[in-house]
């Protein structure tokens, strides 16, 4: 299990991160969210040791966590970062020979998640000749390929395409299985949302909420009901708000049991083009933003 | 069109590095143009007129004493080597069989025909207006060829072999520069792609900065170990098809080296490769090579303040011309004088200047051991100082996500360095 406890980091007067603490176990995935510069990067980077915490404590498997082993974590940072006049494959075993992975494995680990990730034809080709969204998969490898524990993916669904992220939603559950710890970061809340089992929601370096995704879930009854006609007015008995998004509307209702009356009536009229949802991970976020400025 | 070149000046110049650049040239400029005033506050000896103590006939003295001649004409009937003792800078003019011109350090071409032409005139003019007997008469038609005595006891090595060495430092001295710079260069690329912070998750600060030195170092041996070998290799083809005579027949011709001997074997036959040679040469490269790997880990420290290449140009703009000042520096200054008492003795037990200064003294005088050995002390001390003290503020520098500027985060790494010592 890896561990944060009253993770605090300043850069000057200005507040990076404060007072973070979760827990989260083998096996399991963390979303840590948030807004641009709420520090979430900055979380990654005290995490994977790159800069010094100012206050907290990080355990992982109940020790405190002295970065000597590095082969414990696996990095896919936010940017690009890639020496574009290199070849794929010396790109990978260069970033792996500083783990000190012996060449039989790099090459073994190498060859299998090129193919996992359909670019084995890149093998030899210059990093900058790849596209963003191939280069992003290249990435991926050279944080998988020394088999870490604990994976940092900071914005992993950048420039992949939709082909892409079911084949990144795939490794994650592959990982999970093998029990290794993933945290992710990502503004693509709809993308992470089935992903992730539990969540950290950071606004301006403050926790703003966190816990198990499901959990979280219930704390909040309401139901959306997404259709294309507008037929259920804000007014109506249960309705809380219509919103209007792209050609849908997104009526959200106040419990399941006024969901289950507005969908027999949706019936009743022949309609059966719509469906109903949990509240979605956005809306929590958003809701908690909203209470959080109000 | 107008956008875009507001857009790439204003990208140019205002940033901290250009600035700087700026600064340093206005400072460099006002030197030039101030040069007398700053000397006069620095070292005002420099601008004093040649002292000459004379000790000659009374007559040739008052006559010397008259005449404006821009030197500073002392009469003084001391011995030179009393007088050369108390003023070595100075130097003394007696009759001993002719004129001689005593001085520590050989008199440079240039002052030797001007007392030669001094006294001339002196002869001259006692002939014209003074009542002289016979033998006096004869003593003035005399040459008077003024002929330079040197007290000094140095200049070990000839000319010739003298211009080579100073070659081949330049030229080491220009290589390692650009070795140098191509390290700092290369963690500016490594920082500008992002992938310094992958790197760093997987080695320390500390080990990367110290692999860039070796590579710095490895880099300039490896070359020189090519070199070396394209030399011998180009060498022994010459030696295979005419012994290298065409060749020294051409350095004859052009004057650049006077070579004796008719073959490359007969001249590298004819090197004495003694052991004052050997020590002299070893130091040589001992000091070179320290000052370029001090200069290697300031540029390397200073780099990973720079975020992309056009930074990178601007700061290091300003180290070319420090680097090349002290280059001509060390040029102008290169006299047995100022390698011997003057400023050129003094730089040559600074830190990273001694790099220059302590091998122009070599190939010009004997340097004693204790010298030899303390400047080295100096110089090695001053690198375990940047080497304890350069990862804190390289680290800081790599992995700096805070908008403080260099100095800030600098004085704070170096605060933070101290503070993680005394825990």
């Amino acid at each position: 299990m890896l561990s944060i406890e009253h993770l605090t980091k300043y850069y000057g007067s200005k507040v990076g991160v404060k007072d973070l603490s979760f827990k989260i176990k083998k096996g399991k995935i963390l979303g840590v969210l948030g807004s641009n510069g709420s520090g979430k990067t900055t979380t990654f980077r005290v995490l994977l040791g790159l800069i010094e915490k100012d206050e907290g404590k990080i355990t992982y498997e109940g020790q405190l966590l002295d970065f000597s082993d590095k082969c414990l974590f696996g990095y896919l940072p936010e940017e690009k970062s890639m020496l574009r006049d290199l070849k794929v494959k010396d790109q990978i075993a260069y970033l792996a020979s500083l783990k000190k992975i012996k060449q039989v494995m790099i090459e073994e680990q190498m060859d299998y998640w090129l193919k996992y990730f359909h670019i084995e034809r890149y093998r030899n080709a210059k990093v900058r000749s790849l596209s963003k969204g191939n280069m992003q998969l290249v990435q991926l490898v050279c944080a998988l390929v020394h088999q870490p524990k604990i994976l940092i993916f900071d914005e992993p669904l950048n420039g992949l395409d939709l082909e892409n992220v079911g084949l990144f939603k795939r490794l994650c559950e592959k990982l999970k299985k093998e029990g290794r710890i993933i945290l992710i970061s990502s503004h693509q809340y709809n993308n992470i949302e089935d992903l992730v089992d539990d969540v950290v929601y950071l606004y301006r370096g403050d926790t703003c909420f966190k816990g198990n995704l499901k959990n979280l879930k219930k704390k909040y009854p309401q139901r959306i009901l997404i259709l294309d006609e507008d037929i259920i007015d804000e007014k109506d008995s249960g309705v809380i708000s219509v919103e209007k998004l792209g050609h849908l509307y997104h009526v959200k209702l106040e419990n399941e049991h006024v969901a289950s009356q507005y969908v027999r009536k949706l019936m009743r009229e022949k309609i059966s083009c719509f469906s109903l949802e949990m509240v979605s991970l956005q809306m929590m976020i958003r809701e908690a933003l909203h209470e959080r400025t109000r | 069109m107008k956008e875009l070149v507001k857009f790439s000046l204003k990208r140019r110049f205002c940033n901290s590095a250009s600035i700087l650049l700026n600064v340093l040239l206005c400072l460099a400029v006002c030197g030039v143009l101030f040069a007398d005033r700053l000397i006069q506050l620095v070292n005002p000896s420099l601008l004093e007129r040649q002292k000459i103590y004379v000790n000659v006939d009374e007559r040739v003295e008052a006559a010397l004493l008259n005449m404006e001649s821009g030197l500073d004409i002392i009469i003084d009937k001391g011995s030179s080597k009393d007088l050369l003792d108390k003023d070595p800078k100075a130097y003394v003019l007696y009759y001993e069989d002719g004129y001689k011109l005593a001085s520590q350090y050989e008199v440079p071409k240039e002052v030797m025909a001007l007392v030669g032409s001094l006294i001339g005139d002196v002869h001259r003019e006692l002939m014209l207006n003074e009542v002289l007997s016979i033998e006096e008469m004869e003593i003035m038609n005399q040459s008077f060829q003024v002929e330079n005595v040197v007290e000094y006891e140095s200049v070990q090595m000839n000319g010739d072999k003298q211009n080579l060495i100073f070659m081949v430092i330049t030229s080491i001295y220009f290589t390692m520069l650009s070795f140098s710079t191509s390290v700092a260069n290369e963690v500016i690329y490594e920082k500008s792609t992002r992938q310094l912070e992958l790197i760093l998750t997987s080695v320390s600060a500390k080990t990367h900065f110290l692999s860039k030195m070796v590579v710095g170092w490895l880099a300039i041996l490896i070359q020189a170990l090519l070199l070396g070998n394209y030399l011998i290799a180009a060498g022994c083809m010459r030696i295979f098809y005419d012994g290298g005579r065409g060749l020294i027949v051409l350095i004859r011709q052009w004057g650049l080296f006077m070579i004796e001997q008719e073959t490359i074997v007969e001249f590298l036959g004819s090197i004495p490769f003694e052991a004052d040679f050997m020590i002299k040469l070893f130091f040589i490269l001992f000091f070179l090579m320290m000052g370029i790997l001090l200069l290697q880990m300031v540029l390397v420290v200073i780099s990973s303040f720079i975020a992309n290449i056009e930074e990178a140009g601007n700061v290091q703009g300003p180290f070319y011309l420090i680097l090349l000042g002290i280059y001509y520096f060390a040029l102008s200054v290169n006299t047995p004088y100022q390698m011997s008492v003057g400023i050129g003795f003094v730089l040559s037990f600074f830190p990273f200047l001694n790099m220059l200064f302590m091998p122009c003294r070599l190939l010009i005088q004997n340097v004693s051991m204790i010298e030899l050995s303390l400047s080295a002390l100096i110089s090695t001390i001053f690198m375990m100082l940047i080497l304890s003290k350069g990862p804190i503020v390289y680290q800081r520098g790599v992995l700096d996500y805070t908008s403080k500027g260099f100095l800030g985060v600098m004085k704070k790494a170096l605060k933070r360095g101290d503070s993680s010592e005394k825990k």
